[in-house]
C-alpha cells in the first residue's frame, strides 16, 4: 500500500470540511484517497465503494483519526465486507473521541499550557512559548504517525491494538499532571498580573473572579466566561458613564 | 456559518459523493479549507478594526483603563478556575489540582 506519507499530511487537515452532517467524514475521505489508490488498479469496483465509505459520517478526536483511517484502508484491501467496515468505523467513533479528548484537550494541552505560562511568569520569557508550541506539535505529529501505522498494521483488530497500546496508560497519567500544572499556574499568573495594582486592586479582581465563578456555576453554559467578561465590562462602562 | 456552508456544499455534491468521485471529495475539502481560512482572516480583520476604532473613538481615562484591566484579569481567573475544576472531576486529578494551586499560591506570595 503506497501513499502513507501523503495520507498522513492530509490527516493534519482532517477537520477542513467539518460540518454537522458528516463531521470529519469528508476530511477522512480526502485523507484516504492516497491509501486507496492501489485498489483502483486491482479492483476498480471495490475502489469506488471504498471511496464512498471513506467519506461517510465519522467523528473522533482528529489526532487519533489515523487509527480509524489505517484500519479501514487495510480492511478494504483485505476484502472485508463493506457493512463490516462501516460498523468498524461507527464503533471507533466514541472510543477514539474519548481517548483523544482526554489525552489532548483535557491532558496534554492544559499540562503544557500551564507549564509554559508558569515558566513565563518565573522568567523564561518567550522561549517558554516556543518550547510549548514545538513540544505540542512534535507529540501531535508523532501520535499521528503512530496512529496511522498502527491502524494500517492492525486492520480489523485495531480495537485490541488500541487497548494494548500506550494510549490508555498515557490518559491515566496525563490527567493528574495537567491538574497540577494548571493549578500551579493560575495563582502565579494572577499574582503576576495584579502585582502593580496593590491589595485593593487585587481584592477587586479576586472579587470579580469569585463572582464570575459563582455565576457560571449557577447559570451553567448559558453564561460563558466570555459573556460574563463582556457583561462586566459593559457594566463598568455604564457606571463610569453615569459618574459612579 | 462555515459549518453550515460546508454542509450545504456537501448536499450539493451528494450525488458525486454517492458515486465515489474522488474529485468531489478533493474539491469539497479545498473549498472547506478556503472557507476556514477566509473566516480566520475576516475575524482577525474585524477584531483589529474594532480595536483601532475603540482606541480612536472611545476616550478612556486611567481609572476606567484600570477597571477594565481588573475586570479582564478577574474574568480570566474565573474562566481558568471554572475550567480547571470542571475538567478535574472528583478523582486524583482534583487532588493534584489543589496541590498545584497551593504550591502556585506559595510561590506567588514568596516571590
Amino acid at each position: 500500500m503506497t501513499g502513507r506519507w501523503q495520507a498522513l499530511l492530509r490527516l493534519l487537515a482532517v477537520q477542513g470540511t467539518w460540518n454537522y452532517e458528516r463531521m470529519l467524514g469528508v476530511g477522512m475521505g480526502y485523507a484516504a484517497e492516497p491509501l486507496l489508490e492501489d485498489l483502483k488498479t486491482v479492483d476498480p469496483v471495490r475502489h469506488g465503494e471504498a471511496v464512498v465509505r471513506s467519506a461517510e459520517f465519522f467523528n473522533c478526536n482528529p489526532n487519533l483519526a489515523g487509527l480509524a483511517l489505517g484500519a479501514t484502508a487495510r480492511a478494504e484491501y483485505e476484502d472485508v465486507p463493506g457493512p463490516q467496515i462501516a460498523r468498524l468505523r461507527t464503533a471507533l467513533c466514541s472510543p477514539l473521541g474519548a481517548l483523544g479528548d482526554d489525552l489532548f484537550w483535557a491532558g496534554l494541552v492544559p499540562a503544557l499550557a500551564g507549564a509554559a505560562i508558569a515558566a513565563v511568569v518565573l522568567g523564561a520569557g518567550w522561549k517558554a512559548i516556543v518550547v510549548f508550541l514545538v513540544v505540542y506539535n512534535l507529540v501531535r505529529f508523532a501520535t499521528a504517525i503512530w496512529a496511522l501505522s498502527t491502524g494500517l498494521d492492525a486492520g480489523m483488530r485495531v480495537g485490541a491494538a488500541i487497548g494494548g497500546s500506550w494510549v490508555p496508560r498515557a490518559v491515566a497519567r496525563i490527567g493528574p499532571i495537567a491538574g497540577a500544572c494548571v493549578g500551579f499556574s493560575v495563582p502565579l499568573v494572577a499574582g503576576w498580573y495584579l502585582r502593580g495594582f496593590g491589595w485593593g486592586g487585587a481584592g477587586g479582581a479576586l472579587a470579580i473572579a469569585a463572582t464570575g465563578l459563582a455565576m457560571s456555576r449557577w447559570f451553567g453554559p448559558s453564561l460563558s466566561s466570555v459573556r460574563f467578561a463582556l457583561l462586566a465590562m459593559a457594566l463598568l462602562l455604564l457606571f463610569r458613564g453615569v459618574g459612579l | 456559518m462555515v459549518r453550515r456552508r460546508n454542509a450545504r456544499a456537501i448536499q450539493r455534491h451528494a450525488a458525486a459523493l454517492a458515486a465515489g468521485e474522488s474529485n468531489a471529495i478533493r474539491w469539497l475539502q479545498y473549498a472547506g479549507l478556503a472557507r476556514d481560512g477566509a473566516r480566520g482572516a475576516l475575524l482577525t480583520g474585524l477584531g483589529l478594526a474594532a480595536a483601532c476604532a475603540l482606541a480612536r473613538w472611545l476616550p478612556i481615562n486611567r481609572e476606567t483603563a484600570v477597571g477594565f484591566t481588573l475586570v479582564a484579569v478577574g474574568s480570566g481567573l474565573a474562566a481558568a478556575a471554572n475550567g480547571a475544576v470542571r475538567s478535574a472531576g472528583r478523582g486524583a486529578r482534583l487532588k493534584w489540582l489543589a496541590a498545584g494551586a497551593l504550591a502556585g499560591t506559595l510561590v506567588a506570595v514568596l516571590r
